[in-house]
């Protein structure tokens, strides 16, 4: 991408085994990243099918700085989602933005389905349709083993992607695999990729680009390197990383506990940041083109014999979101347990924020009586992690009618067994580990994919003074200044942990340092164009905000800022609603 | 006044201990003080807590209180 005047898509078709490469002037309007696969879902997407359709879309983007400077890490996904129904938007990290940059495409666009399970090679001078029969139902290791050993070019700048049995069997929050401990994880990308008959990608490169002016660029890359390794910025997410979040989240009542019945959790102090760094953390790694290295591997010993004292020692990555999912909300407290899940949730090719959440409604259904242990086969109870491991198999594997509605989503269950003021969903997605107010919540409703990461809601109800009213329209404006700001960030597919690293200054030199002249106007009209791409996505998915029903939940228990108020919550949204109306009115004529 | 303040690992890379005293601060001193007097940076202190309870950074703080001091939330 760096000094190109085209954007390089790749189009693979799993059906007819046949490639295309276009180079792409007019897409380089939207940068790169999500700018990029938005558009281009945009253009080939079907809304007038089934999200699991073949015909339906996937899409891979790289940014347009990526593996240029520091912590600019991530790829970007995006497909209708089976999960929501709409726009899917999903990013990973792990070696995948440098492979794909190695490789030579900025983008990959994958329609239809294989006649058999299929897993391609992705070479700059070849795409290989290989034969995934042997690896249809193994788990994302074995497969990456696999593929290691068949595709060995360029190793180091590969990149192997996969999907486990919750892919194949298209459970509709199922995962895609990154390298060794990254994940597409939300939104169902797995399912997809199960429809299509794909079980994993690999990309191999060996693209080099020499920099023009390495004096201008070197000074710029220094800077930002000097940020990232030397202040505090980042420094958080290398030292405990995000699990630092479970002491104050708790203290603030804002950690989702036992399917939100509570906003704090009395073994908080057990299943804390801290206590894993002191307890189970073995390594830090880092994706590649990072120096931070955030993912937190922790270590657990197993014994896998019952006789003869036979252990095995099982490495896995967490992070917050994994450990509000699988410990809080499901009540666990101790930390190998939520270790345990974590591994089992990872080898089922899941997304662990949805599995946990799913399976805190399930607990609560049986308790309430809504589901009965012939669905549930085991006894779900709050606490009790050996139940909740046979779960999320069952899950996977859909063995039987509740199971297969589960993996469905929560929302899909609750509508099938009632619940749904328990159902801890935002338009169909399963709610993060935040719940700090009105910024958290109406943030997943407004968001494009529902996330907590498309205008980072709960740091703006961080920033707002404890015990005073929240101004809707202010709110709402500063919803919608973070996602534009997001859907600019994300064209260059920067990792948004560095996201105070790459303030608009710092972005503008570093595109100069490569002799790109950008202005701040720039910035902010690409940001519109991309978020009005996404707009049109969603209308024509049919989705309109006032049509999403919240869990009364949400407004029963307190949050960081008290009960919240349903009439303050849909001020917001009506005030959000009109400012991206007129942002639309204002945007349609260069945008379409 | 005196203040006392806790904080957790999270702060080591500023302090060397985890419970500070605190012994002159000004009568109107607030939560956002201590943080300052403690030498915790301001961008990194989040949820801060008394008795049990939340309190703005610009409350203001009694003789004798304790407040515990949590790392802002931090993520994507």
């Amino acid at each position: 991408m760096i000094y190109e005047k085209t954007i390089r898509v790749l189009y693979v078709d799993m059906k007819e085994q046949q490639v295309l490469i276009v180079e792409r002037e007019d897409l380089k309007q939207y940068m790169g990243g999500v700018g990029v696969a938005s558009k281009l879902l945009e253009e080939t997407m079907r809304p007038e099918l089934s999200p699991l359709d073949p015909a339906q879309p996937i899409v891979f983007a790289i940014g347009a700085l990526s593996t240029i400077y520091p912590v600019i890490t991530k790829a970007v996904a995006m497909f209708i989602s089976p999960l929501t129904g709409e726009l899917g938007e999903t990013y990973a990290g792990g070696r995948l933005a440098l492979s794909m940059f190695s490789s030579g495409f900025d983008a990959i666009v994958i329609v239809n389905k294989a006649d058999k399970p299929t897993y391609l090679a992705i070479s700059p001078n070849d795409v290989k349709f290989r034969d995934a029969r042997p690896l249809w139902g193994s788990e994302k290791d074995n497969v990456g083993r696999i593929i290691r050993d068949e595709e060995r070019q360029y190793a180091g700048k590969r990149s192997i992607i996969r999907i486990g049995r919750g892919g194949e069997n298209q459970v509709s929050y199922a995962c895609v695999s990154v390298d060794r401990y990254r994940h597409f994880g939300r939104m169902g990308l797995g399912a997809v990729f199960g429809s299509k008959h794909l079980k994993a990608i690999s990309i191999v490169g060996s693209r080099e680009i020499p920099i023009r002016d390495f004096g201008s660029y070197f000074k710029v890359y220094r800077e930002i390197y000097e940020t990232c390794t030397k202040s505090d910025v980042m420094a958080k997410y290398h030292d405990t990383g995000t699990p630092i979040n479970v002491a104050p989240l708790n203290a603030a009542g804002a950690l989702p506990t036992r399917n939100l019945q509570q906003g704090s959790f009395e073994h908080a102090d057990k299943i804390s940041g801290e206590t894993f760094s002191q307890e189970y953390l073995v390594r830090k790694v880092a994706c590649s083109g990072c120096p931070v290295g955030c993912i937190h591997i922790g270590q657990f010993r197993r014994e896998f014999a019952a006789h003869g004292h036979e252990y095995e020692t099982i490495s896995v990555g967490y992070d917050y979101e994994l450990i509000f999912a699988l410990g809080s909300f499901l009540g666990i407290g101790d930390p190998k347990d939520i270790l345990e899940l974590i591994e089992d949730v990872e080898l089922a090719g899941l997304d662990a924020m949805s599995t946990g959440v799913a399976l805190g409604w399930a607990t609560e259904a049986l308790k309430t009586g809504l589901v009965s242990l012939d669905d549930t086969i085991v006894p779900l109870t709050f606490g009790s992690s050996q139940e909740y491991r046979a779960a999320v198999g069952y899950i996977a594997n859909g063995v039987n009618a509740f199971y297969k509605n589960l993996g469905l989503g929560v929302k899909h269950a609750s509508k099938v067994y009632g619940g749904e003021d328990f159902a801890m969903q935002v338009a169909g997605n399963e709610m993060a580990g935040y719940h700090t107010g009105y910024g958290s919540l109406i943030g997943a409703m407004v968001g494009a994919r529902h996330s907590h990461l498309c205008n980072g809601g709960y740091s703006l109800d961080q920033g707002l003074p404890i015990g005073k009213d929240v101004n809707p329209d202010d709110m709402a404006e500063a919803l919608l200044k973070e996602e534009l700001e997001r859907c600019m960030l994300n064209s260059l597919t920067i990792c948004l942990f560095s996201r105070k690293v790459y303030d608009r200054q710092t972005i503008l030199a570093a595109f100069a340092g490569i002799g790109q002249e950008m202005t701040d106007d720039d910035l902010t009209a690409v940001a519109r164009r991309i978020y009005a791409v996404k707009l049109r996505i969603k209308k024509r998915m049919g989705f309109d905000l006032q049509d999403i029903r919240l869990p009364k939940r949400f407004f029963e228990t307190p949050s960081m800022h008290g009960q919240l108020d349903e009439a303050v919550a849909h001020e917001i949204l009506m005030k959000y609603r009109e400012k991206i109306a007129a942002l639309d009115t204002a945007t349609a004529g260069e945008t379409e | 006044m005196t203040i006392t303040v806790e904080t957790g690992s999270w702060a080591a890379r500023w302090l060397d201990q985890r419970v500070i005293l605190l012994t002159d601060m000004p009568a109107d001193a607030t939560a956002a003080d201590a943080i300052l007097a403690a030498g915790i940076p301001q961008d990194e202190a989040g949820v801060i807590v008394r008795n049990g309870t939340l309190i703005p950074k610009d409350h203001r703080l009694s003789h004798g209180d304790v407040i515990k001091i949590h790392p802002i939330i931090i993520g994507g």
